[in-house]
């Protein structure tokens, strides 16, 4: 298909002589560098991202750099910011990934993506980050607040109900729909 | 259930679905743990810092070259001079528009 190697010389020759590879061995370590060559491989197309909301976070910014002049966007340079977020995802996964597993856990978390973005060098991220998911951690614990209280409604009725019957047999919804990152809404 | 998470249920009305972006983490390693409820938030969200930021850059490549569309040529341009967009560095360079390269003055501007 399309040769990374030859285009990647290619860059480097047009970026005058900076040449990444080299200039990156010395700040970034051995994994981190394995790590990029892993996107080397990575095969575009695989689940886009919806180009209605990245036109919408690219348009609003866009609003905001120059608020006095309308700024247009050409297509092409939409699917490259689509393309571009796509690729952050796999090499920010990629990267919590290890992290997670250098943890001996199994399932990656919030922190780990944290940790990720730090070590992929982009700590200017961290405390928007983090002011959103405290936001949603709020949100959440009110949420869960409430369906713990239906719970014990529910459960309560069904105890009058049939008093021999345990309540044992229910699944506890909640702890699976966290890791589904749905929930009973 | 999922269609409302596709929504954007619990990130906002017009967040990047969960969904979409477990799918994206799976597909980026063979043997990519589980995923916990939270995290997919926190992509989302880098996500959008991910594109403003690089959108700012492009916009200031645009505003040097004195044009009011933002080309992708712009975007690659502002790729190539920031070290940390390295790891788009293919992407950008993988088809027939040639990148337009930035004079040395230019990226000295982007250098922030």
């Amino acid at each position: 298909m399309i040769s990374t190697s030859s285009r990647t010389r290619k860059a480097e020759t047009m970026a005058g002589n900076k040449t990444l590879e080299t200039h990156k061995d010395e700040r970034v370590s051995a994994t981190t560098d394995s790590r990029k060559k892993e996107m080397d491989k990575v095969i575009p197309e695989a689940g886009e991202l919806p180009r209605a909301i990245v036109r919408r976070v690219v348009k609003d910014k866009l609003s905001q750099c120059s608020p006095d002049c309308d700024m247009s966007v050409h297509k092409e340079s939409l699917l490259a910011f689509s393309e571009s977020a796509r690729i952050f995802i796999h090499y920010l996964s990629a990267t919590a990934n290890d992290i997670c597993r250098e943890s001996k856990r199994q399932t990656i978390n919030a922190d780990d993506v944290l940790k990720a973005l730090e070590e992929i060098e982009f700590p200017e991220f961290l405390k928007p980050l983090k002011a959103s998911l405290d936001e949603f951690r709020q949100k959440n614990a009110g949420k869960k607040a409430k369906v713990a209280k239906e719970k014990e409604v529910k459960k309560r009725k069904m105890e009058e109900k049939a008093p021999q019957k345990s309540g044992g047999g229910e699944r506890d919804e909640e702890e699976e729909g966290d890791q589904d990152g749905t929930g009973d809404d | 259930m999922y269609s409302r998470i596709l929504a954007g249920g619990r990130t906002g009305p017009h967040s990047l679905p969960l969904a979409r972006i477990k799918k994206i983490m799976k597909k980026s390693g063979d043997n990519v743990n589980m995923i916990s409820g939270e995290a997919p938030i926190v992509f989302s969200k880098a996500c959008e810092l991910l594109i403003e930021e690089l959108t700012r850059r492009s916009w200031m490549v645009a505003m040097q070259r004195k044009r009011r569309t933002l080309h992708k040529e712009d975007v690659v341009s502002a790729v190539i001079a920031t070290d940390i967009f390295d790891f788009l560095v293919n992407l950008v360079s993988e088809d027939s528009t040639t990148p337009i390269d930035l004079t040395p003055v230019e990226r000295e501007k982007l250098e922030f």
